[in-house]
């Protein structure tokens, strides 16, 4: 027998995944989507009505009505967080925020967060214009905030999602989840959807909680933190997202002696936001600028040479995060036993 | 034309159509089922490979991209149909191919260039000098939903129809020659069943016709099932059975009329002779004296007319002589008239015996007869009655001795035909004179009057 991934069923499984994502990408985005521009530039008119430009709450359309600014800003407070490192995220925005302000005629700045929490207060409390926000993150925040815009879903590799794996050391016994039974447990952080809601969601769909199951558990201080623990075997597996890896080995980690133990989800990309109030052309011009910045184009490629793979940015709609917003009504629910 | 080659001529006819009509309807279905299987397998082989091209385009792995195009050309070497695989960019340029000289080029074919505007996967089918080829087209897009994504490029891939279109023609040639098979052995089939059926039954009935129109009411066809011929066969057997009683009928009507016909003639024939038979009595009784049974006194001079016109033309002689019963009042008066009738029949019977056959006897009326004598003359004729009047001088009668002499006599009177004479009366008239004289010379004499 040969093992189960290579499988005929697990193949086969693995084909049709293929296949499905690869007819999706497909489509025909002029005919089904009228307001939005050229499908090759992945472009939107500004002030268009559309998804893009919707002026209503995102949460909860229509329940309550959005502040405007009369004023556009000229100045576009860029928030991100340092979720591989402040070093690494830096490098990669630089250059796209120099684009951006190129492209927009906006002066942009990088406000660095101290972590998920701290760019969730600074884009509710207007310090920040325009985030990239993890997809827990942006779950959260339209929770608070419906008034928050969403611009655009990232894309890396061509896709719209990311996998949660959970990660064992190569030459570690464990077989299946239920084989970590009182080990040590790190999740790549209490507020990443990769790193702890889906894997969460994953333990509990197959009756294991954490906190009993695991002889230890541990929240990470970000993704690289949490391997970093892994391969120093502070902890026996982590959940943490599948593109670490390229960062891990631009570490210089031994990601060599890395395997995945289960794939605890596919998790949508970060979402591009516009603050509550910012001013709509501002927003529009932001997110006109953000679509057409993908990797198609030669220029796009060299801004986005970034340390991970950024493919570029493609319109999105807020039922998209649905699948996060599902996952953590299920962990509250849970809580609230 | 015989049914049996018009039917074999419509068999042939049909099947040909049959099978003209069921290879082209086969030909279209083979060649849109090939069409459709290609297209299927080239979408599939596109679809595989737009997941890793999409990929490394989007993260600008052109080393993926290179070596993607070939592991996919690698792994359809075994399916020939895959005669190249391409991968445009989204600008159109080729940065994936499976001819190592067509990289960095931009793409100018037709349907290169249509596809990588098409936002959809485009199928077409070429005709050129190396045979059929489909095109086939996959845009590279990242989206979600409906919403307008990222247009990464395009994948090409062109399938070689050569090797399904002689798959194609080999399939269709088995089916036509199956179904060539299989509709002449149905047309046999048919042909015999309604020779079988039909043409024998049919064949029967025009036998069982033909004999009963030459009058052979006895022809029957015997058919027998349930089929319409068959019935129509009972029909025919039926109407003849009835023909042939109706016949019969007629024949025994006609016989027994013929019959009745026949009576009827022999009736009318008995009737007929009776009736000839009562003519000749009646004619018979025309002439003759019903009393002696002599002829009588019409027809004496009808004769005697026939004989002096016979005699004046022919120069032959002819006598007559008047016969009279001497003393007949006497005897009647004295014994009766039935006695009177009596000697009047006894000398007729004398007068018939004692003439010759060919004299003719009458009774002219009373006790007085004539006797003709055709080709005799008055002497010869006189010696006939000189012989009558002895014998009947000789012969006795009843109460004779009562007579004057005591016998009973006759007186003749003869004449002959003389050159004065001009008709028949004065024949009797001189015949009578003589018989005058007889009487006057004393009676019981024969008297000729020359």
């Amino acid at each position: 027998m040969l093992p189960e991934p290579f499988s005929g069923e697990g193949m086969l499984a693995r084909l049709l995944a293929l296949l499905v994502l690869a007819w999706g990408c497909g489509c025909n985005p002029e005919a089904k989507a009228p307001p939005a521009g050229a499908g090759g530039g992945g472009g939107v008119e500004p002030e268009s009505g559309g998804v893009a430009g919707s002026l209503e709450a995102a949460g909860a359309p229509g329940s309550r009505t959005c502040r405007v600014e009369d004023v556009p800003t000229e100045l576009i407070r860029f928030g991100v967080t340092p979720y591989v490192g402040t070093e690494l995220v830096t490098r990669q925005f630089e250059p796209i925020l120099a684009h951006l302000a190129r492209e927009t005629g906006l002066s942009f700045t990088m406000v660095m967060a101290s972590d998920y929490k701290d760019l969730l207060r600074l884009l509710l409390d207007g310090r920040v214009d325009v985030a990239s926000l993890s997809p827990l993150l942006y779950v959260e925040a339209l929770e608070k905030q419906p008034c928050i815009r969403l611009l655009a879903t990232q894309v890396s590799a061509g896709a719209t999602y990311y996998s949660s794996y959970i990660l064992v050391l190569e030459d570690s016994p464990f077989e299946s989840v239920e084989d970590l039974e009182g080990r040590r447990f790190a999740f790549g952080s209490s507020s990443s959807a990769s790193g702890y809601l889906f894997p969460l969601t994953f333990l509990l769909d197959r009756g294991i909680g954490p906190d009993r199951f695991f002889g230890e558990v541990v929240y990470a201080r970000d993704h690289l933190d949490a391997l970093r623990m892994l391969l120093a075997r502070r902890v026996d597996a982590v959940a943490t997202f599948a593109r670490v890896l390229q960062p891990a080995r631009s570490a210089g980690l031994d990601v060599g002696n890395l395997r995945v133990l289960a794939v605890a989800g596919r998790v949508p990309f970060d979402a591009m936001v516009a603050r509550e109030g910012l001013h709509p052309e501002t927003a529009s011009r932001v997110q006109k600028a953000i679509l057409q910045l993908n990797s198609a184009t030669r220029e796009g490629r060299s801004v986005l040479a970034g340390v991970i793979e950024l493919g570029g940015w493609v319109v999105s709609e807020d039922s998209f995060y649905e699948p996060v917003r599902e996952r953590l009504r299920k962990v509250r629910e849970r809580s609230a036993e | 034309m015989s049914v049996r080659l018009r039917l074999l001529g419509a068999g042939v006819g049909m099947v040909t159509l049959a099978v003209v009509i069921v290879g082209y309807y086969m030909t279209v279905q083979q060649r849109q089922t090939f069409e459709r299987e290609l297209e299927n397998k080239a979408g599939v082989v596109l679809a595989a490979m737009a997941v890793p091209c999409l990929s490394a385009l989007a993260s600008n792995r052109i080393e993926d991209l290179d070596l993607t195009v070939e592991e996919f050309q690698r792994s359809l070497e075994r399916s020939a149909d895959v005669e190249w695989l391409a991968v445009l960019d989204a600008r159109g340029r080729i940065v994936g191919h499976t001819d190592e000289t067509m990289y960095g080029r931009m793409a100018k074919e037709d349907f290169a260039l249509r596809a990588s505007e098409s936002p959809d996967g485009l199928v077409r089918v070429v005709n050129e000098a190396g045979g059929r080829a489909m095109l086939v087209s996959l845009p590279l897009v990242t989206r979600i939903n409906e919403l307008p994504g990222i247009r990464w490029g395009t994948i090409l891939a062109r399938l070689g129809m050569h090797r399904a279109d002689l798959e194609m023609e080999a399939n269709i040639a088995t089916n036509v020659r199956l179904l060539v098979l299989f509709a002449l052995l149905t047309a046999l089939l048919l042909f015999f069943a309604v020779e079988r059926m039909i043409l024998r039954p049919l064949a029967e009935l025009t036998r069982a016709a033909s004999s009963l129109g030459q009058g052979d009411l006895s022809a029957r066809t015997g058919l027998e099932g349930s089929g319409e011929v068959a019935r129509l066969g009972r029909t025919f057997d039926l109407m003849a059975s009835q023909l042939e009683q109706h016949t019969h009928h007629l024949e025994r009507l006609v016989d027994e009329r013929t019959g009745e016909l026949e009576a009827t003639n022999t009736n009318l024939r008995r009737t007929a002779e009776q009736l000839t038979e009562a003519n000749e009595k009646l004619e018979e009784l025309a002439r003759t004296d019903s009393l002696t049974g002599l002829f009588n006194r019409r027809y004496l001079k009808e004769t005697l007319q026939y004989y002096f016109a016979l005699a004046r033309r022919g120069g032959r002689p002819i006598a007559l002589a008047m016969l009279d019963v001497d003393f007949f009042k006497a005897y009647n008066d004295t014994h009766g008239h039935p006695a009177g009738d009596e000697i009047l029949k006894a000398v007729a019977e004398t007068i018939r015996e004692r003439i010759r056959s060919t004299d003719i006897p009458c009774r002219y009326g009373g006790e007085e007869f004539a006797i003709l004598f055709p080709d005799t003359d008055a002497r010869e004729a006189f010696k006939v009655a000189e012989f009558l009047r002895q014998k009947l001088e000789d012969r006795p009668f009843p109460n004779e001795e009562t007579q004057p002499g005591g016998v009973l006599t006759v007186s003749i009177g003869v004449a002959g035909l003389g050159p004065d004479l001009r008709d028949p009366v004065e024949l009797i008239q001189r015949a009578d004179a003589a018989l005058y004289r007889a009487k006057g010379q004393g009676r019981n004499r024969t008297v000729l009057n020359e």
